[in-house]
């Protein structure tokens, strides 16, 4: 493996709290306490810091790239209570060389705590995005017919930490006899309660309600995440501050029937983040190290690599 | 009753309210410090987010919040204890101490001085006794600072122990000039008249000293305690250094003062208890001087511990008699702010009673303060002096800390102070919500409890209802004046729109036992008088019946306006209602997140048995938690970006270096985010609060650790939800001061991108050299060698796998062109009846399997396919799932085009035999509507007769015949070839060839070329079409499709019910292709088996509605058409759906066309109908040469009678002719 390409100057005068490639994988977007999202330029080995946007009033804890068919689009939460969505928009359509700017299109602050995580659902069920707040809400945000409209719901008592949507086509929706009526939107919440939350959008009520609960962590879950690749079976992880990370996994067969393992850290952990394909994830704690696991042909977990900075 | 106190026109403290009752006002902010006003109506609280003034007389009225943010706890704040200077209060903000003016309108200018000049956090405040101007601050840089804010710049008067910080300082009681201050255990008292030297020195204590107060009555004596869990009481003329009286506490002191009144000492534990205890200076009676003083009374409330205490008093002295009488007040870390009324009896234990003699020497500065609030913003008063303006306008800057202007300040210690403030702006921890939250009357109101106070039940009916309808705006809340304003949004329109109500409710004063409120809508052009009449009308019926039960009736009124119950629903719930169950059926119906979010709560917080008030999710900054300062995340193409925080050792030595012992503390939060997870003993020790530069955080701190370790589960969700923010504060503070210490560059956060993309079993550079359309085995046998080529063996032998079971498969079907065309002609022949008989897709598959039935051998979808798609579904291979799913697709449906493309002229040939470098260019939409007209039309019309349609598909590269398996076939395409290309410019071609060339295409000449050879190909097959052959051949086929026909379903080699998930995996491959920049091969992928009904059905199953709805933001750039839609043809950057939908369209609604004798042969053959409908259309329709320049016209108009010759040649001595 080539040496890894470190951006060791981001420029922040804070702790970074999240970072993420778009969906080419051309730029970097990364949030920070010092209120800014700063984007990079990244072509091969080389980096380049092309934007700094400012807004947020708080910490930015997350950002979270839109898929290309809506533009480039960047949404990204804040301590401050607001989800806020950007936008690039080329100065001058014509030349391609031409500048750029980055505006900010939406500013959603309904959320009476701070925005924890912010999230996209896949493309094909349109321009969706959940939010997990601290108040303890979840809103899902859809551009619409030019309009943003929202829905705000109560997940978690003690706060929503964090949001994963599930792929739109997933396992279980499927290969099922009776395929579901139009298209899946299916997400997972983790919460200060220690909960998992799996929620289904239910398209005659157009409501979002919680169909499954995953109990088992004992201290706060920070991070889910459901696997985007779909297969027979679907996969969460979950990363709790009771320093294990647990993996869920649903059969297809038998979509609502989930079953965890978990995976022991000597730390809080924090995040969870699966590839696009092949099932690695990626597990990050207080520790400050990185690991990636692998299921192994036996179906069992293992450590394929360590990444320390 | 007091001469004193001259009674207000609006009052005095004799009408409050709240004085002789017990209340609690819950003030969810991380307030440090509390004082109280002069005139003891007001007080202030000053937390992190700035100052928060609360009328205690109007405690449901939220408090008037001057913001500024500081991420340092506010060790104290003072109100000036001056009747002539009641406006000011004073805050600390780490080295600094803010005179904030109150009189002052706006909050902008309301910081009239910064007093700076300690380098190190001031941990108290104090104001002179005697002087209005003047007060002293201490810090822990042990300097005694003493201001005159007349002259704010600098100090009046400095003093220092050079030692060791100062925790206390109080101006004494009775002698303007001496001072006393408290630097660890040694309490020192000056005198600013003699000097830099302290005029004594005792060493008071074991431990540090906390708190220092002086004797009310005698010069001399003061009282000092500390951690060690003594109070003592000296007099620092005696020259000894033994206290006059001591008591022995059971907890550390925090703070010990006298009481204004009698000789009582009211203690303020450290930890270990959180209640207030009350001593007596006076030894009980009888005791024997060597006691312990007695304890007189403890105060209970708090469930914290009480941070800061003080006392309201009203009354005065009249005719040296004393009718003051007290309430207290105090403040704990459950952030509630507790008035607890005075019992007389206790007050007599300590030596008060009302009404007996005042020692007159007593210094009552307070006298005279006008009793009114500056909760709300007076505007009687001006700023007195000039000069403060110009302060004020420099104090503004200073307070926006991270202004650009900031710097500029030529201060002492500018650097500590920018490193402050620039913190202050970096961190950022400062919520906007603060300031909503403090706005939210219903937040506010929730918090506030007040023992027997009639109000309390309409407030607590209003924050009760406001807690519950989210979606209510309480726009004004007036307890007090029993009127209340909201404002909702009702399906009151017309056809049940929503419509936005503002509504007045005024409460009289017998609701709701004996009245009901009054209801008035602001008038706006849609709320009629008519609507509000009739909405009057109904919420006064369920008004009337609320009462009748003696409830109150803003919850159904509220529910009625938000249209979620109707009148006769209200009124049921009323009447009906018994405890709880009243929610659930309402909740089904609507939306109700707000009563949803109410019972989950409830439930949680009855699970995990936390008191609610903890887990009230409104203002829950305080449960955010932990910063993450870690993390990886993959990113779409394989690669991880990894970011970390700083290397500790590098940033610890830094602080090191650099003396900040509060760095101490910061390195030991940081072992939060560490994980070490030391849990909270650590935080309760002394030497956290030593180092601690404001004392004010460390007992919270301390306080907390006390109450949540018990449970395990409460520990975590205490330690975590209350007091982790606060270290996460703490560490990016630590972190924050790393910037701006270091080096401009310095590196504070890697970010690394790993590229872990081979390690993942999806490979861009196979998927670049994959063939994904075509023969199955020729697809197999090539991607088997860009496997190997590229080493990935197993992938090699899979693909010789697959390339086996295809390639018998297929034989048949590539055979020789005879064969197949003959094939045709006997599906033809059959196809009515199988077509009746069969679902489309079966059809194929059946004569697929009719030559080697792999379907069924284990070797096909018995075992081995399913069991490579098992293999590659376990190591998350989307890419082999994906392409196995094409390929085998294709295997299916092999035979497909011959017989669909009478059903669907265009597209199967199209999704098949297609070549994946150049194919995509033929793709029809491009050419839609460019063809000129005229210029394909007539050809076009003669074309269409004999060959209908078909042709577009074809798509045959150069290369096509060879996976036709032609043999000398790909010769005679390439002389057709070369002669299209001298003849296609002549007809439709030039047009299209010019617009082909825009495409991003490898090249030209091949856009050209492959629209020729596929209409020679399927010319060819097309006019092979004898009957007689046909004969011949349906009877192996008959017999085979009757041997088949039991068991259609599981002829293919995928499993049919798995389709949708086939397709999940293509459209995900697909994903990944668009994303690798492939958008060609994401093209095919998710051409295969687009057009079959089934797949249509399913594409919109999980599609439908998706491109209509979205598209991309408000003014779409360029970028948002280049994700390629699933729509599927188009590639990038050219929005395909366009022209799909128009083909789409075209063949589904071709009109049913009386049929003509010319057809009928054909018809005979078992051709579909629509192939001639498709001949009459073209003939008659406008549109037809869009159709044709979709596809059929343009290879028709390309077609020339050499070609078709020659096709005929070729297909004749296999065929034969007709």
């Amino acid at each position: 493996m080539a040496a890894p390409q470190v951006i060791s100057n981001s420029g922040h005068e804070d702790m970074i709290h999240d970072a993420g490639l778009d969906y080419y994988g051309r730029r970097l977007a990364t949030c920070s306490s010092d209120r800014t999202i700063k984007i990079f330029e990244i072509e091969g080995e080389s980096h380049r810091l092309v934007e700094t946007l400012k807004g947020h009033e708080g910490a930015v804890w997350c950002v979270a790239w839109a898929h290309p068919k809506f533009g480039t689009i960047l949404a990204s939460s804040s301590y401050d209570g607001k989800v806020l969505i950007w936008r690039e928009q080329p100065q001058n359509a014509t030349s391609p060389a031409g500048g750029s700017t980055w505006t900010k299109v939406f500013d959603f602050s309904l959320h009476t705590a701070s925005v924890n995580m912010v999230s996209w659902a896949p493309h094909e069920s349109g321009c969706l995005l959940a939010c997990a707040s601290s108040d303890g809400h979840v809103s899902v945000l859809e551009f619409r017919d030019n309009n943003w409209t929202h829905q705000t719901f109560h997940a978690h008592g003690m706060g929503v930490n964090s949001i994963s949507w599930a792929p739109a086509a997933f396992a279980g929706s499927l290969i099922s006899s009776t395929p579901g009526p139009g298209q899946q939107r299916r997400f997972v919440t983790g919460g200060s309660d220690n909960l998992i939350k799996i929620w289904d959008y239910n398209a005659e009520t157009k409501t979002y309600n919680p169909t499954q609960t995953l109990e088992g962590h004992s201290d706060w879950v920070r991070d889910v995440a459901w696997s985007p690749s779909i297969l027979s079976k679907s996969y969460i992880a979950s990363a709790s501050q009771d320093k294990t990370v647990r993996i869920w996994t649903s059969d297809a067969s038998n979509p609502n029937q989930w079953s965890s393992q978990t995976l022991e850290f000597d730390t809080v952990l924090w995040r969870v983040s699966w590839s696009l394909s092949g099932n690695i994830l990626a597990v990050s704690g207080g520790d400050n190290k990185v690991s990636l696991w692998k299921e192994n042909l036996k179906g069992q977990w293992e450590k394929v690599k360590d990444i320390e900075e | 009753m007091s001469s004193s106190m001259e009674p207000r026109p609006l009052q005095s403290a004799f009408e409050s309210p709240t004085f002789a009752e017990d209340s609690s006002i819950h003030v969810d902010q991380p307030v440090g410090s509390m004082s109280i006003s002069p005139c003891g109506r007001d007080v202030v609280l000053g937390s992190k987010e700035g100052l928060h003034v609360i009328d205690l007389d109007s405690p449901y009225s939220p408090p008037r919040y001057l913001p500024h943010h500081t991420p340092w706890e506010v060790a104290d704040v003072q109100w000036s204890p001056f009747a002539s200077r009641d406006y000011w209060v004073i805050s600390t903000s780490n080295q600094k101490a803010l005179v904030w003016n109150l009189a002052m309108k706006t909050w902008q200018n309301s910081i009239e001085h910064v007093l700076h000049a300690h380098s190190r956090a001031i941990t108290d405040i104090n104001f002179s006794a005697f002087h209005p101007d003047l007060l002293a601050t201490c810090a822990v840089d042990s300097f005694i600072h003493c201001w005159d804010l007349r002259t704010p710049s600098r100090p009046a008067i400095s003093f220092s122990d050079w030692f060791t910080g100062a925790t206390q300082v109080k101006w004494n009681r009775q002698d303007p000039h001496v001072i006393a201050s408290s630097h660890d255990r040694f309490l020192r008292i000056w005198d600013d008249r003699m000097g830099a030297y302290p005029i004594r020195s005792i060493e008071a204590h074991g431990t540090k000293i906390y708190g220092v107060d002086w004797n009310r009555v005698r010069p001399n004596a003061l009282t000092t305690c500390s951690l060690d869990k003594t109070i003592k009481f000296w007099d620092y003329k005696s020259e000894t250094d033994t206290p006059e009286k001591m008591i022995r506490t059971p907890f550390p002191v925090w703070r010990a003062r006298n009481t204004p009144f009698g000789w009582g000492v009211l203690a303020m534990p450290q930890r270990g208890n959180s209640d207030l205890h009350l001593y007596s200076r006076r030894a009980g009676d009888g005791a024997s001087p060597n006691e312990d003083l007695p304890l007189v009374h403890s105060f209970p409330g708090h469930k914290g511990q009480v941070k800061e205490f003080l006392w309201r008093s009203r009354g005065g002295v009249a005719d040296g008699v004393d009718h003051r009488e007290f309430q207290l007040v105090t403040w704990g870390t459950d952030r509630e702010l507790r008035l607890h009324r005075m019992n007389p009896e206790i007050l007599e234990r300590v030596g008060y009673e009302k009404g007996k003699t005042y020692i007159s020497n007593r210094n009552i500065s307070r006298l005279g303060a006008v009793y009114r609030s500056f909760r709300d913003v007076n505007s009687d008063l001006e700023v007195e002096d000039p000069e403060s303006v110009s302060s004020i306008r420099q104090n503004a800057t200073t307070q926006y800390a991270g202004g650009p202007g900031m710097n500029a300040i030529v201060v002492p210690h500018v650097r500590s102070w920018t490193r402050g403030a620039r913190l202050d702006s970096r961190v950022g921890m400062q919520p906007r919500s603060n300031l909503r939250a403090d706005t939210n009357p219903i937040a506010w109101m929730r918090g506030v409890k007040i023992s027997g106070w009639d109000i309390e039940t309409l407030g607590d009916e209003i924050s009760h209802v406001g807690d519950k309808f989210s979606k209510v705006s309480f726009e004004s809340v007036d307890v007090r004046q029993r009127k209340i304003s909201i404002s909702l949004h009702g399906p009151w329109g017309v056809d049940g729109d929503s419509l936005f109500l503002k509504v007045d409710i005024k409460f009289p004063t017998s609701y709701p036992k004996s009245a009901i409120p009054t209801f008035a809508f602001q008038k706006t052009a849609a709320v009629t008088d008519e609507l509000s009449r009739r909405i009057t009308a109904d919420l006064r019926t369920i008004a009337e019946i609320c009462m009748s039960q003696k409830r109150g009736c803003l919850e159904g009124a509220v529910r009625y306006l938000l249209g979620e119950s109707s009148l006769e629903e209200s009124i049921a719930l009323v009447l009906g209602e018994t405890g709880e169950n009243v929610k659930s059926p309402v909740n089904d119906e609507l939306e109700g997140e707000s009563s949803d979010e109410d019972e989950v709560g409830m439930t949680q917080s009855q699970e995990l048995g936390l008191s609610s008030e903890l887990l009230r999710p409104v203002n829950a900054n305080v449960m955010v938690p932990v910063a993450k300062v870690c993390g990886a995340l993959w990113a779409n193409d394989g690669r991880l970006v990894c970011f970390f925080p700083p290397k500790r050792d590098k940033s610890t030595a830094l602080f090191d270096n650099l003396g900040f012992k509060e760095m101490n503390r910061l390195s030991r939060s940081d072992k939060v985010f560490e994980g070490t997870d030391d849990g909270a003993s650590d935080y309760s020790d002394d030497s956290y609060s030593e180092t601690s530069s404001s004392s004010g955080s460390s007992d919270i701190l301390s306080g907390l650790p006390a109450r949540f370790q018990p449970p395990q589960t409460w520990r975590s969700a205490g330690s975590i939800g209350i007091y982790r923010p606060r270290s996460t504060n703490n560490s990016q503070r630590s972190a924050g001061g790393a910037v701006v210490l270091k080096p401009p560059d310095a590196v504070l956060n890697f970010v690394s991108i790993h590229d872990f993309s081979d390690m993942l079993p999806v490979k861009r550079e196979l998927a670049s050299k994959y063939r994904i359309c075509g023969k199955g085995p020729d697809v197999c046998a090539h991607n088997a060698a860009v496997a190997l080529d590229a080493g990935y063996y197993e992938l090699a032998q899979i693909w010789g796998l697959i390339k086996l079971v295809l390639h018998v498969r297929s034989t048949p079907v590539s055979a020789i062109e005879a064969k197949k065309g003959l094939r045709r002609a006997v599906l033809g022949g059959n196809g009515l009846d199988l077509k009746r008989a069969l679902p489309n897709e079966e059809l194929p598959g059946g004569l697929a399997s009719a030559v080697i039935r792999w379907a069924d051998h284990p070797l096909g979808s018995h075992w081995l396919v399913p069991a490579l798609f098992d293999h590659f579904e376990r190591i998350g291979d989307v890419q082999m799932v994906a392409l196995l799913s094409c390929v085998l697709f294709d295997a299916k449906q092999e035979i497909r085009p011959d017989n669909s493309q009478e059903m669907y002229p265009t597209e199967p040939a199209f999704s098949l035999d297609f070549s994946s470098r150049y194919g995509v260019l033929t793709t029809p939409p491009y050419s839609t509507g460019t063809t000129p007209p005229n210029a394909s039309r007539p050809r076009g019309i003669v074309a269409d007769r004999k060959m209908p349609s078909q042709d577009v598909s074809g798509a045959a590269s150069p290369d096509q015949p060879n996976q036709r398996g032609g043999s000398g076939f790909g010769s005679v395409l390439a002389s057709s070839l070369s002669k299209s290309f001298t003849f296609g410019p002549s007809s439709a071609s030039p047009p299209i060839s010019s617009l082909l060339r825009k495409k991003p295409s490898p090249g030209d000449s091949p856009n050209t070329a492959n629209l020729q050879p596929m209409q020679s190909d399927t010319e060819s097959e097309r006019l092979v079409k004898p009957r007689g052959k046909s004969a011949r051949f349906k009877v192996t086929f008959k017999n085979q499709n009757a041997f088949d026909g039991g068991d259609p379903g599981s002829n293919s080699l995928l499993d049919r019910s798995k389709e949708g998930l086939y397709r999940a995996y293509r459209a995900a491959y697909a994903d990944i292709l668009l994303m690798w920049d492939l958008p060609v091969q994401q093209s095919e992928v998710l051409k295969i088996g687009r057009f079959s009904k089934d797949e249509a059905t399913l594409r919109d199953k999980y599609y439908g509605g998706q491109s209509s709805n979205i598209t991309s933001l408000p003014d779409p750039t360029p970028m948002s058409d280049s994700g390629s839609d699933i729509e599927g043809l188009d590639f990038q950057r050219h929005c395909a759906n366009c022209g799909h939908a128009l083909k789409r369209s075209i063949f589904a609604a071709a009109p049913a066309v009386p049929e003509t004798p010319s057809k009928r042969h054909r018809r005979k053959h078992g051709v579909g109908q629509k192939e001639e409908d498709l001949d009459l259309w073209q003939t008659s329709s406008p549109f037809a040469s869009l159709a044709r320049g979709m596809g059929g016209g343009l290879s028709q108009g390309l077609r020339s009678k050499d070609d078709r010759k020659k096709n005929r040649s070729i297909a004749m001595p296999a065929a034969g002719r007709k």
